[in-house]
């Protein structure tokens, strides 16, 4: 009985250091890009995957376009505007735009993986051209956030402030068939919410199953220089960015 | 077995970094097909189909030109001539790889481009910005949509003559043309009001009215120019006076006190542009003046020689037995003389002229706030 117990005991403490991932089966390669865009990324802010950041920078931006709106103070309003466009598009902070593009990529790299399934290779290019929409509304309320920092005039400042609303708005619910609102009768794909459902649907035809992959495989993916990816047991470090 | 895979593996970092990722247009890939490159490898294939070397080289030499469509093309191809080689399969992945990539990164133009349409879009139409109704119909010429809001927005701004023949413009294409007809019609009644200060009225008001009431091609354009060309000089403003005038010089030459005005103001100005010199040219012609248009006429044609009309009036004033008198190395000392009434005879004219008739010329091409 000692016996067992002891090697319970060390098998716990193993795991907790990493080492079920040496016992069990690990996952593909192109899983651990998907888990990257899914799950999580060692490089994001609370190590969050690529497209649970963009929901939440998504919401953070909607947040922040709902106080402008309201703004009677043009420095006020200027100020949530700015809000607005950090967290739609900003290198440094992990923006909407550049979480969205990242979240693309790493589908990408999946369906490039040699181990992807038929159904991630079918899935990549639709992904990543579903995302376009959410992109051109970034630069687009990147651009009136501009035009808002440089005027003069609390009511054009306003008049943009309800177009980016707007806009905030259809980056998380999509936008309907006339791309004029949020929510509307027909969504089309073109919002973080249908991303994500997007991405859930593709993993639930994944055969074998996906599973959600252990945080050891995601934080220790490397490319070696010859292009090869494969998981670093050494700590030796990878060659490209977002990756150890 | 692990051996192949690496080898695979290998292959796609070694052929993502050999082929540009640069992707060329349909239209570069089409003229790249005659390429030695291309046309070799494709003269090998064609001999031995089945040979994976010929293949594999006539993929890279389209993907070395940047048509990776093509690459795959070839690839695919050989699927079934080589089922299950693994070479050929990693070149595929590649391959394809590229190819969503170059529809991805269309994908981000597409984008980029779009939103920068949206915010013109925007500007025109919530914020009354003609420059950016301008910006939006570069993108989209000849859009009734945009053509209809960027009137609106001149409208907004009291443009009213411009806004009515944007309003024209948007006319045929679009699908609600009695909306259109509508605001044409108030637009016009609102232009008369303007039109009515501009001619009875004077001082700041009556420019900007002049201003609201001009209208392109209509009957009254020449009567606005020449009333904002009265009000700025009456005003000091001599050097936009001279471009009004010019500008309804161009709609009547033969107008007299435009002529008049003009002679005056390029001198009291002195500006000695290639525009003002053949201004002067026609004017002083205008006024029966030919051997005094000579000069001004050569100036204008020296800095700038495409002037189609300055050549013509130069020639005419050449012709012109006074001129010719006068350009004679013994003259007869009426150069310059103000009192110089010969036209030319009609027939000269003719000659000059190429016998054509002029048509009746709209100013267009020359806002009255055009400045030289």
């Amino acid at each position: 009985m000692k016996i067992i117990v002891g090697i319970l005991r060390v098998g716990a403490l193993g795991c907790s250091a990493g080492l079920c991932a040496c016992i069990v089966r690990p996952p593909t390669i192109a899983h651990v890009h998907i888990g990257h865009a899914v799950t999580a990324v060692h490089v994001t802010p609370g190590h969050e995957g690529y497209l649970s950041v963009a929901e939440q920078r998504a919401n953070e931006a909607y947040t922040a376009a709902k106080s402008a709106n309201g703004d009677a103070d043009l420095r006020q309003l200027k100020a949530h505007i700015a809000a607005v466009v950090d967290a739609t598009d900003s290198q440094e902070n992990f923006g909407v735009r550049q979480s969205v593009t990242m979240a693309a990529n790493h589908i990408s790299f999946a369906a490039t993986s040699a181990d992807a399934s038929a159904n991630v290779i079918r899935f990549a290019p639709t992904f990543a051209t579903d995302t376009a929409a959410i992109v051109e509304r970034c630069n687009y309320i990147d651009l009136l956030g501009k035009d808002v920092a440089s005027s003069a005039s609390l009511k054009e400042a306003s008049l943009l402030t309800g177009e980016i609303l707007k806009l905030t708005r259809a980056n998380i619910e999509g936008s309907d068939a006339s791309g004029n609102d949020a929510g509307g009768s027909a969504p089309s794909k073109d919002g973080v919410v249908q991303l994500r459902v997007e991405v859930q649907a593709m993993l639930a035809r994944e055969t074998p199953p996906y599973r959600t992959v252990d945080q050891w495989y995601l934080f220790n993916l490397v490319r070696l220089p010859n292009g090869r990816w494969v998981f670093d047991k050494l700590g030796r470090g990878g060659t490209i960015d977002g990756y150890k | 077995m692990a051996t192949n895979r690496l080898f695979a593996l290998l292959l796609i970092g070694l052929c993502r970094a050999a082929w540009p990722h640069e992707a060329a247009s349909p239209a570069v890939c089409q003229a790249a097909a005659g390429q030695p490159a291309i046309t070799e490898a494709k003269a090998a294939l064609d001999a031995s189909p089945a040979d994976l070397r010929a293949r594999l080289k006539l993929a890279d030499a389209w993907g070395d030109a940047g048509c990776f469509g093509d690459a795959l093309q070839v690839l695919q191809d050989g699927q079934a001539l080589h089922p299950g080689d693994k070479e050929l399969q990693a070149r595929l992945r590649v391959a394809k790889s590229l190819v969503s990539e170059q529809g991805y990164f269309d994908s981000m133009d597409r984008a980029a481009k779009n939103a920068t349409l949206s915010r013109a879009t925007f500007r025109c139409a919530k914020l009354a910005d003609v420059s950016s109704c301008d910006d939006a119909l570069n993108m989209k010429p000849n859009d009734p949509e945009l053509l209809i809001a960027k009137a609106d927005s001149l409208v907004q701004l009291k443009r009213l003559g411009e806004a009515i023949g944007t309003y024209r413009n948007a006319l045929p294409a679009s699908a609600d043309r009695e909306a259109i007809n509508a605001k044409i019609a108030l637009a016009e009644s609102q232009r008369h009001a303007f039109l009515d200060t501009c001619e009875t009225k004077a001082g700041d008001a009556a420019l900007r009215a002049c201003q609201a009431a001009w209208l392109p091609g209509a009957p009254d354009e020449l009567t606005v120019f020449k009333r904002r060309g009265m009000l700025l000089q009456a005003d000091n403003q001599l050097s936009p006076a001279l471009d009004a005038y010019m500008a309804a010089a161009r709609l009547d030459p033969s107008d007299h006190s435009v002529a008049l005005a003009i002679v005056s103001l390029s001198d009291s100005t002195g500006r000695q542009d290639a525009l003002t010199l053949a201004a002067r040219g026609h004017a002083l012609m205008a006024l029966g003046r030919p051997t005094e248009a000579l000069d001004p006429l050569r100036q204008a044609l020296r800095l700038a020689p495409d002037l189609v009309d300055a050549k013509a009036e130069l020639r005419l004033a050449t012709l012109s037995p006074r001129a010719s008198r006068a350009d004679r190395p013994a003259a007869d000392g009426n150069v310059g003389s103000a009192g110089d009434k010969a036209a030319a005879p009609p027939a000269i004219i003719a000659a000059a002229n190429g016998g054509a008739a002029a048509p009746r010329r709209y100013s267009n091409d020359a806002p009255v706030t055009r400045t030289n």
